[in-house]
Formats: C-alpha cells, sequence, structure tokens
C-alpha cells in the first residue's frame, strides 16, 4: 500500500470520527479523534488495519490530558496515532484494555502517572508505582515538582504520605 | 580472630540482589561466575536464598517499592555479613539520584537497619568482572578480626 | 482441587521492571498469573525532562544494560524524525554495527540462561564463554563492555578507525563457528527437543492481542521485524532475512533466537564490506516544535520513543516503551494451563535479562499468611527433575 492509497483509506474509514488526519510526514500520521470515538476508532485501526498497539503516551497540557495510541502498521511501516483527550479536572477516559488485551499495562501505568480514570478497565490496580506513593500525587503532571534538593527525596515523600493519610 | 568471621573468610556465598538497576551490574557479576572470571576458585557461589549467604551484592539505585524488601533481605541474612554496592547506582544513586522514585542510596537504607554494617563499594557504570572480584576480597580483608 | 499462590519476585528484575509474580496453582498446573510491577521503576520519563537533547542518549543507555544500543538509536531517530536530519552513510553503518554486536551478545546471554534453567549448566558455561569475545571487541572498539553510548542525535559520537575493521572480521569468524556448532547441538539434541518443544506456547492469534514484539512473536509465526519493516540504519543496504517459526513454543523462540545471532553475524560482515571512510555526524542546529516518533529492534523485541519539543532544549514528554513492557503480558496468555515446572523456563522464553536467578519470596506477617513459598532453588530443582525424567525415558 502507497502513502496516497493509506491516507485515503483512512480517511474513508476514520473520517467520520477523526477531527483532524495530519500526515506530518509519510511514515507518521496523526489523527485527532473526539474521546466519544476514540473506542470506534481504536478498533479500526487494530481490527481492519491490522495495526499493532505499540503503546499509549499519556501527555499533561494545560486544560486536558491527552492520549495519544500509536500504531504500527507493520505492513507498509508507518506509524498511526490517535490523539484522544480527557478533560479536567475529571480526566476520565473509556478503556480500551476491555476490547484489547494489549493495553491493559499501559493503561494502568498512564492512570498511575498522569491519574486519567479509565472507564471499565478490567483490572485497575496499580501497576508501576511503589506501595507507599501516596495516593493522588501522579509524577508526570505539570505540577509535579521532580527538581528537588538532591537530599530531600525520602522526607519528600514521606510528608506527602502523612498529608493524603492523615484525615 | 573468632571461629565465626574464621569461617566467613574461607568461602564467601553471595546473594545478588537487584534494587533497581539497569541490569548490567547483574550481567556483569554473572559473568564473574563464567569461564572467563570463573570467582568459584576462590569459593565463591551465588546463593540461592540470603540466609544461606555471606554477602549480600546489591545493584541499582534503591527505589521506593524495593527499599523495605532490601532491609528485610538485609535482617534475613547471618551475620557477620559484608554488603557489597556494586555500580554507581548503588554507591551513589548515580545518573538516577534526583528522580522521583529514588529512595536510597543503598549504603543508607541498610545503616537504617544495622549502624555497624560493613559496606563495600565498586564505583563503575558497570564496574568490570575484575573489579568486582576485587571488591569482594577487599571487603573480606576489611573485616575486623 | 485446592488452590494455592505461590509468590515468586520481588528481586527478579526484566528489564528495567523487577516484578512481583503471584502463580495461582492447582495441583502441579498452573491456573492464573498476576504480576506486579514497580521495584525497578526509576521514573525516566521525568528525568528525561530535565535534560537536554545531548544529555538524554547517555542516560537511555542505562535504561537497559543489555539494550543500551537500541534505546538510544531509537531516541535519536525519534529526534532525527522531529527535526529532519540525514545522518550521512559512514554513521548508518557505525549504528548497524553496534546494533548487531549488541544482539550477538544479548542472544548468547539468554541461550546460556535457558540453558540453566532446564539443569543444563554446560549450555550455560559454553553460550557465555562464546559471549565474552563480544563483549571485549566492543571494550576495543568503543570503550566499555556494555554501556556503548555511541550515538547521538544526527549520527555517531566516535568512529571506528578503518584499521580496526579486520579485528570485527576476526572476532565474528570466532563467533560464527562457536554458534553454528552450539546451533547444530541445540537442534540435533533430542532431549531439548523434547523438554522445550510443546511448553509455552503463545499462538499467532494470542501474539497479535497482547501486542508482543521480538523473537517472542517471531517464534508464533508472526512476520514482523523493525528492520525490515522500516528500514533505519543501514539494514536497507544490506542482504539479510527474518526468521519466522510457526510453532509458539520455547524451542522455536529459541531456534528463532540462534537463527539470529548468525544472521547478525552476517550483518556486521557485510557492513564490514561495505563501510566507506566519510562524516559520521550530521550538524543539528535546533529541534523544532513538534513531535516525533522513533522505533528500532532490540534483542527483545521493538522500542518505541515519542518525543514532544516546544522548541527548546528540553524535551516537554517523552516516552520509552521498552519490548519486555508488551511481551510481559503475554504471559497471562501461555503461562496458564502449564505445569509449575515449566512456569519459569516459560517466563524466561521471553528473555528477561539476567536477574531470574535471583528470586526469594520476602513474606512478612508469616502467621497470618497461608501462602506456600518457593524460593529460586525448589523451582529450579523442579524444572532440572522433569528434565532428568525425560533424559531417562529416552
Amino acid at each position: 500500500m502507497n502513502n496516497e492509497e493509506l491516507l485515503s483509506t483512512l480517511q474513508g474509514k476514520l473520517g467520520q470520527f477523526a477531527v483532524e488526519i495530519v500526515p506530518r510526514n509519510p511514515k507518521r500520521i496523526y489523527i485527532d479523534v473526539p474521546p466519544e470515538h476514540s473506542i470506534a476508532a481504536n478498533r479500526i485501526c487494530f481490527e481492519e488495519l491490522q495495526g499493532r498497539l505499540t503503546t499509549a503516551t499519556g501527555r499533561d497540557t494545560p486544560h486536558r490530558i491527552e492520549v495519544l495510541y500509536h500504531y504500527c502498521l507493520d505492513s507498509c511501516g508507518v506509524v498511526v496515532t490517535l490523539r484522544t483527550w480527557a478533560e479536567k479536572p475529571e480526566c476520565t477516559l473509556d478503556s480500551l484494555a476491555a476490547v484489547l488485551p494489549g493495553a491493559n499495562f499501559i493503561e494502568r501505568e498512564i492512570q498511575d502517572l498522569l491519574g486519567v480514570k479509565f472507564r471499565n478497565h478490567p483490572d485497575p490496580r496499580r501497576l508501576i508505582l511503589a506501595d507507599n506513593w501516596p495516593q493522588g500525587v501522579y509524577p508526570l503532571r505539570r505540577d509535579f515538582s521532580a527538581r528537588r534538593k538532591r537530599n530531600e527525596t525520602p522526607e519528600f515523600l514521606r510528608e506527602l504520605t502523612q498529608e493524603v493519610t492523615s484525615p | 580472630m573468632g571461629l565465626k568471621t574464621w569461617a566467613l573468610k574461607k568461602s564467601i556465598w553471595l546473594y545478588h540482589a537487584n534494587v533497581g538497576a539497569c541490569n548490567n551490574c547483574d550481567i556483569e557479576v554473572v559473568d564473574c561466575l563464567t569461564p572467563r572470571y570463573d570467582i568459584e576458585r576462590f569459593g565463591m557461589l551465588l546463593a540461592g536464598s540470603p540466609r544461606h549467604a555471606d554477602a549480600l551484592v546489591v545493584t541499582g539505585i534503591c527505589t521506593c517499592q524495593a527499599r523495605p524488601r532490601l532491609q528485610e533481605l538485609y535482617l534475613q541474612m547471618a551475620k557477620p555479613c559484608v554488603v557489597l554496592c556494586i555500580g554507581a547506582c548503588a554507591c551513589t544513586g548515580g545518573i538516577f539520584r534526583p528522580c522521583y522514585h529514588f529512595d536510597g542510596p543503598v549504603d543508607k537504607v541498610i545503616r537504617e537497619v544495622d549502624p555497624d554494617a560493613i559496606i563495600a563499594y565498586v564505583p563503575g557504570c558497570p564496574p568490570k568482572p575484575e573489579a568486582i572480584i576485587s571488591g569482594a576480597l577487599k571487603a573480606l580483608d576489611a573485616i575486623p578480626c | 482441587m485446592k488452590r494455592t499462590v505461590i509468590p515468586i519476585g520481588p528481586f527478579h528484575p526484566i528489564q528495567e521492571e523487577p516484578e512481583f509474580f503471584q502463580l495461582t496453582v492447582e495441583g502441579e498446573t498452573v491456573v492464573d498469573v498476576d504480576v506486579r510491577l514497580s521495584c525497578n521503576h526509576r521514573g525516566i520519563e521525568r528525568l528525561c525532562q530535565d535534560l537536554t537533547y545531548d544529555q538524554i542518549p547517555f542516560l537511555l543507555a542505562r535504561i537497559c544494560g543489555i539494550c543500551s544500543a537500541s534505546h538510544p538509536m531509537a531516541f535519536c531517530q525519534a529526534c532525527e524524525d522531529l527535526c529532519g536530519v540525514e545522518t550521512p552513510p559512514r554513521g548508518l553503518y557505525l549504528r548497524s554495527i553496534i546494533c548487531e554486536l549488541e544482539r550477538i551478545h544479548s542472544h548468547l546471554l539468554w541461550v546460556g540462561l535457558a540453558g540453566h534453567f532446564i539443569g543444563y549448566n554446560t549450555v550455560f558455561m559454553w553460550a557465555w564463554k562464546y559471549r565474552e569475545p563480544v563483549l571485549e571487541l566492543l571494550e576495543r572498539l568503543i570503550g566499555n563492555r556494555n554501556n556503548y553510548e555511541n550515538f547521538c542525535v544526527g549520527g555517531c559520537r566516535r568512529d571506528i578507525p578503518q584499521e580496526k575493521l579486520p579485528e570485527i572480521t576476526e572476532v565474528m569468524d570466532e563467533v560464527q563457528g562457536n554458534v553454528e556448532m552450539l546451533t547444530k547441538a541445540v537442534l540435533d539434541d533430542p532431549i531439548l527437543k523434547v523438554r522445550l518443544g510443546g511448553i509455552g506456547i503463545l499462538t499467532y492469534e494470542q501474539a497479535r492481542q497482547w501486542c508482543a514484539t521480538g523473537p517472542t512473536t517471531r517464534g508464533s509465526g508472526v512476520d514482523i521485524d523493525v528492520r525490515r519493516d522500516e528500514p533505519y540504519a543501514a539494514y536497507n543496504l544490506l542482504d539479510w532475512q527474518v526468521h519466522v517459526q510457526p510453532a509458539g513454543d520455547v524451542f522455536a523462540k529459541t531456534v528463532v533466537r540462534l537463527l539470529e545471532v548468525l544472521e547478525a553475524v552476517k550483518i556486521i560482515r557485510q557492513c564490514v564490506d561495505q563501510i566507506e571512510p566519510g562524516e559520521i555526524r550530521a550538524e543539528v542546529r535546533e529541534m523544532p516544535q513538534g513531535e516525533g516518533i522513533g522505533h528500532a529492534e532490540a534483542p527483545r523485541g521493538e522500542t518505541f520513543h515519542y518525543v514532544c519539543s516546544d522548541g527548546t532544549n528540553y524535551p516537554i514528554r517523552y516516552k520509552v516503551r521498552a519490548p519486555t513492557y508488551v511481551n510481559l503480558p503475554s504471559f497471562k496468555s501461555s503461562v496458564i494451563g502449564q505445569e509449575l515446572a515449566d512456569a519459569m523456563l516459560t517466563v524466561a522464553a521471553m528473555d528477561p535479562c539476567y536477574s531470574c536467578t535471583e528470586r526469594v519470596a520476602v513474606v512478612r506477617n508469616r502467621r497470618h499468611s497461608k501462602k506456600e513459598i518457593l524460593d529460586q532453588r525448589t523451582l529450579m530443582k523442579l524444572s532440572w527433575e522433569k528434565t532428568e525424567r525425560i533424559r531417562k525415558n529416552i
């Protein structure tokens, strides 16, 4: 499949959901999909285009948290990225893991690191962060300060834990 | 020299714990076991359980999650014992020191449960197997008789 | 039947994630498996946001000590995708040489460990002995046995002098002879065929569902390889092929890995023949605003990197996906229904890094806990006993 054919296929299959289809270069295509259509669009990428869900990236922006699902179309070596978003402050999205088991881990990771809640996730336990990590502190959010003084780390965490757990 | 120290110095068994390393130091530790370096000629063996080991070989930065487990491991070991910090991460935290999940370094974590622990440091990223062997032997020499 | 929960870990890292397995068994059969990551979570993605584009490759080499060429490679490709820089041909060949040397020593490491798990310690010692010349070659070429740090955005940092190229060929001759012998020994061994065949099966459909990559899927008949599907470095200028085995069991994965070592030797020889003197690095003046994606085929599968830039020296979001992250969940398909003696081998078949030999169950409240504890030695013994049984029956 050459690039024009792929673009017209994408336009035909995903055009009904997509806000915008941007080919940044022949090998990298970015598609913006509103949250209500994200599952339908993901299913088309996986089932009809035979894409392989490589991973998902969560990205914090001032007003919303973007979640980018990256699909590799291995037959033509193109990476298609579906960009959807969760509005702050609720930050909820429909879970893809219920449909595609390969999305299980990555959605749990995004939930840990960015605080996006995935509706209907089959197994929404904590995956990446430590057991004693305080609830409600998301290290990849913009307001989390990673530039701390070097010797502060353990105390910093312990203080936070006390703040959150004490009533 | 007491009986316990004499016995410890004869043939030390190692227990290897990775508390958040990149595997580089770990494969170098295993490399010591293979024919090229062969630390078994010094009577050193990798033990399957900390209770059987004389030296705790620690690699990695000690993450928040690993911290209580590392302390538990140290407490399970028969004393006297030696702690070997392999690699820059275990010695100081290294390149990962500013990370949010860093809760070490290893010596600080171990000293919290035993202020008199004997700790040897083998710096390097990763240290060569020769350096690890030399570190282990120097740690043995440092045990007070 | 009574169900028992067996905790394995957490001192059992797989790539950058050591993990805590809980196997639920009925008698000897595994009926459920649960994984908890965290011990090795260091927060590299966050740390990258505080480093400049020149500093990041050094950090990424330390994501995984064994894939320390593939991660910087994927990062450099993501940045090159973002700023549209073309690497000069010599830089591309150098990248291929280092990536393939890494693949050779990583796969030999795996073969050794797999041998160790089934009680073939001879294979362990042999494979690790054959791997040593490759590490020494890397030390002579790059300056370090494991962390190569030779890649930067736009090309390579250090050149391999022309007069050192024959050394590579010499070592390749040695490796090829040894690996051919090892491959033959493994393929002809009736015990290995029975012991490894038919266990830990991951079917084509399951591999697709779990989105697995690398030799784990190529052993299940899924024909994917980033080196061919989206050629990077010098792979499109060379003559080589992707090895696929349809069976999906541990034996198939072993065969794929051994054949890939021989293929890597072939690739390196061609690189040494074709490489010509010239520039190794293109100049990168600035990072434009935007997003870039790069992926590369590490020994364990595809590494995937995403970088988002706002035009400054620091990325505003950086995402790393290591191959084990997608291969790991596929255990849910391959381990369930196995005998306990095979569980460890199935776990190992996906090539988790070395430290799977270190396992300990730390159970604090022993009085209140009804969990059965199996340490590394017991698990290993189970596996060795099964090999012994098969050996006697043949």
